[in-house]
């Protein structure tokens, strides 16, 4: 057994599992990937759902994690993969929900200031208007209106 | 009636078409083009297409929907909730086209449609009203001296509002003009009316509205109440019927004014009072809803009748089967509503493909919705695509079913707010029934959700890991074995 140390990520929160530590758990394989575990006393009931090599789906007691495992290798390689992304400008706006674009407030070129309205989203009767995070002077607009965004997208691209 | 159309789409339209067909009513369904594979569109016996996705221009065009009951010959036309439910003219130009418009009259949908008019309406009916101005106000000066005698903090209401929009609390007279001025012109660009209003703050109060059902003869009684307090941007998400709070006293007098608001407009057929509840359970009306509610489940459950047969029976000129004193609460029942959104980002809407979609079984669970695996939520519409209904002879048995019931119902794909749902049924306010419409405000956010399941997800992260271990496991014991093979064959 491969030992040593992993980046247990669960439904966005990292946690380190030491594989030493593993052994110290209180669970009984119950078969069909069912687990009962006992930790401070407390019962739980596990099931692993869905495994594809590192991306698990896990149950515990009702609630559903999605599970992705990184191994000293894996950590690596991300932590690369982060240095390359900060070089994206972290003023790019991005779409903070799904949605379609209503209205777009700003064309490139422009020079805005902080809490300037740049684009207007709606989704489900919902509408969201993007304001400005900070001064800034837009690069290129990547939607037009009546697109339809994912969200996190990035529509305005800034200088 | 033997033939009636649906005007409106997902669970409600399902919901309604259910109830005809076992009451021998043929249906006919109209759909956008996003919505040919919907549920209530296979459900029903006729469809007909109404055009692009947009609900502008397809569910809420008047003509178009109209036509369609024309077509087909259906003879009435439920218009569900939300969409045109609430329109007196839609109300009027389908009587005027011989079919028979399930739900009030026209007059009853305008005068409780706008919040002053309402209130006008009532005065004569001895109903209590929150402390405040009965009439649209614009002089700021005005407005100070107002607020003055009522007492700070006041709330300012839009007359044609709804939703939460155009609302403004004001804590001191300093902050009076500005907010007005404000509430003004968001009335004016939300409702395209600006009259706004001044009223009394209330402070923690409760949402309790009562169901009422009137018939064409006069008759008029009061199903009980719903308690909606827990709320998120002004919307009700957890519903229950009865209340943890109200006496049989006090649900006595909130039932009897309800009574009275219907008939200060006429009322007839479904309807629902909303009232507010202070701290000192003294209750001021709010207004009435003049449609089928999303909640109306809970009251369906505790009483054991079918809100939407009465509503076709009494829109047929039938008399009521029932008097007040048939009524009675039979244990109790609890609502989610499950929305597509994310309640760890501010219950932003949360838009995919129902990559699964497995539904909760069991006695007790009742589930109203309008979507199947595989489906992709549209964009268009209200994100609500399911509605989580739990029965039990006590309030406990009712939130403990609620939780299996989450716990055994699958959605992946998107983010809903079931989890918002059992955190709401195992916390200790919800659970000691002392809640109020902060509920969100006061115990909601992503730390202290994730402080609740931080021993959940140490849990595991330890199987997963323990899980892919074995499994390499094997994948080296099946390795080994094959190269055994090729040693013995050589």
């Amino acid at each position: 057994m491969p030992m040593g140390h992993y980046l247990v990520t669960v439904s966005d929160t990292p946690i380190e599992v030491n594989t030493d530590t593993l052994d110290q758990l209180d669970a009984i394989s119950q078969g069909n990937n069912s687990y009962h575990v006992i930790a401070d006393q407390k019962a739980y009931r596990a099931k692993v759902l869905d495994a594809k090599g590192k991306q698990l789906s896990v149950n515990v007691n009702g609630n559903l994690y999605e599970v992705t495992i990184a191994d000293a290798n894996d950590q690596m390689v991300k932590a690369m993969g982060l240095l390359e992304a900060s070089a994206q400008k972290i003023n790019d706006v991005q779409a903070p929900m799904p949605g379609l674009i209503v209205s777009i407030k700003v064309s490139p070129g422009q020079t805005n200031a902080k809490d300037d309205k740049l684009i207007e989203l709606s989704a489900m009767k919902m509408e969201n208007l993007n304001h400005a995070a900070g001064e800034g002077v837009v690069k290129s607009i990547h939607v037009k209106e009546g697109d339809a965004v994912d969200k996190g997208q990035v529509i305005i691209e800034m200088e | 009636m033997r033939k009636i159309l649906v005007a409106n789409r997902g669970e409600i339209a399902l919901r309604i078409m259910r109830t005809a067909r076992k009451m021998g009513i043929q249906t006919v369904a109209v759909y956008s083009d996003v919505d040919r594979h919907a549920p209530h569109v296979k459900f029903a016996d006729e469809a007909v297409h109404i055009g692009p996705a947009p609900s502008s221009e397809s569910y809420l065009v008047m003509d178009k929907i109209i036509q369609a009951a024309k077509d087909t010959g259906a003879e009435g036309i439920h218009p569900g909730y939300g969409f045109l439910s609430e329109n007196g003219e839609f109300a009027q130009k389908v009587t005027r086209s011989d079919i028979t418009f399930i739900g009030p009259r026209p007059h009853a949908i305008e005068v409780m449609g706008n919040k002053l008019a309402a209130k006008e309406a009532v005065k004569a009916y001895d109903i209590p009203m929150v402390p405040g101005v009965d009439k649209a106000i614009s002089d700021v000066t005005l407005a100070q001296k107002i607020a003055d005698e009522i007492g700070y903090p006041i709330l300012i209401k839009a007359a044609a509002g709804g939703g939460g929009k155009g609302m403004r609390i004001v804590d001191q007279s300093a902050s009076l003009k500005e907010q007005m001025e404000r509430a003004i012109s968001e009335a004016q660009s939300a409702f395209g009316d600006g009259s706004v209003f001044i009223e009394k703050y209330v402070g923690s109060p409760r949402h309790i509205e009562i169901q009422v059902l009137a018939d064409t003869h006069g008759n008029v009684v009061y199903l009980f109440e719903r308690e909606c307090s827990v709320q998120r941007r002004h919307q009700k998400v957890v519903e229950e019927a009865p209340s943890a709070v109200l006496t049989p006293e006090i649900r006595k007098n909130m039932g009897e004014a309800a009574v009275r608001v219907a008939e200060a407009c006429d009322y007839v057929g479904a309807g629902t009072v909303e009232f507010l509840l202070d701290e000192n359970k003294n209750f001021y009306f709010l207004e009435m809803n003049t449609r089928l509610q999303v909640e109306h489940p809970v009251s369906e459950l505790i009483t054991g009748i079918d809100l939407v047969e009465q509503q076709i029976k009494v829109a047929r000129g039938e008399k009521l089967s029932f008097t007040q004193e048939d009524l009675k609460i039979q244990g109790h029942a609890l609502e989610i509503r499950v929305y597509a959104e994310d309640p760890m980002e501010d219950f932003l809407p949360s838009i995919g493909t129902l990559s699964t979609y497995k539904r909760p079984e069991g006695e007790g669970i009742r589930l109203d919705d309008g979507f199947e695996e595989g489906m992709e939520v549209p964009i268009y519409y209200d994100p609500m695509i399911a509605k989580l209904i739990t029965y039990g002879a006590s309030r406990d048995e009712a939130i403990q079913k609620m939780i299996s019931a989450i716990d055994n119902y699958h959605i992946e794909g998107i983010e809903t707010t079931l989890s918002f749902g059992k955190y709401v049924c195992q916390h200790p306010a919800f659970i000691s029934g002392d809640f109020d419409t902060h509920f969100v405000k006061k115990y909601w956010s992503k730390e202290i959700y994730d402080e609740g399941l931080k021993a959940e997800k140490q849990i595991a992260a330890r199987i997963a890991l323990h899980h892919y271990l074995e499994s390499q496991k094997k994948v080296v014991v099946a390795n080994t074995l094959e190269s055994n093979w090729k040693t013995n064959r050589s």
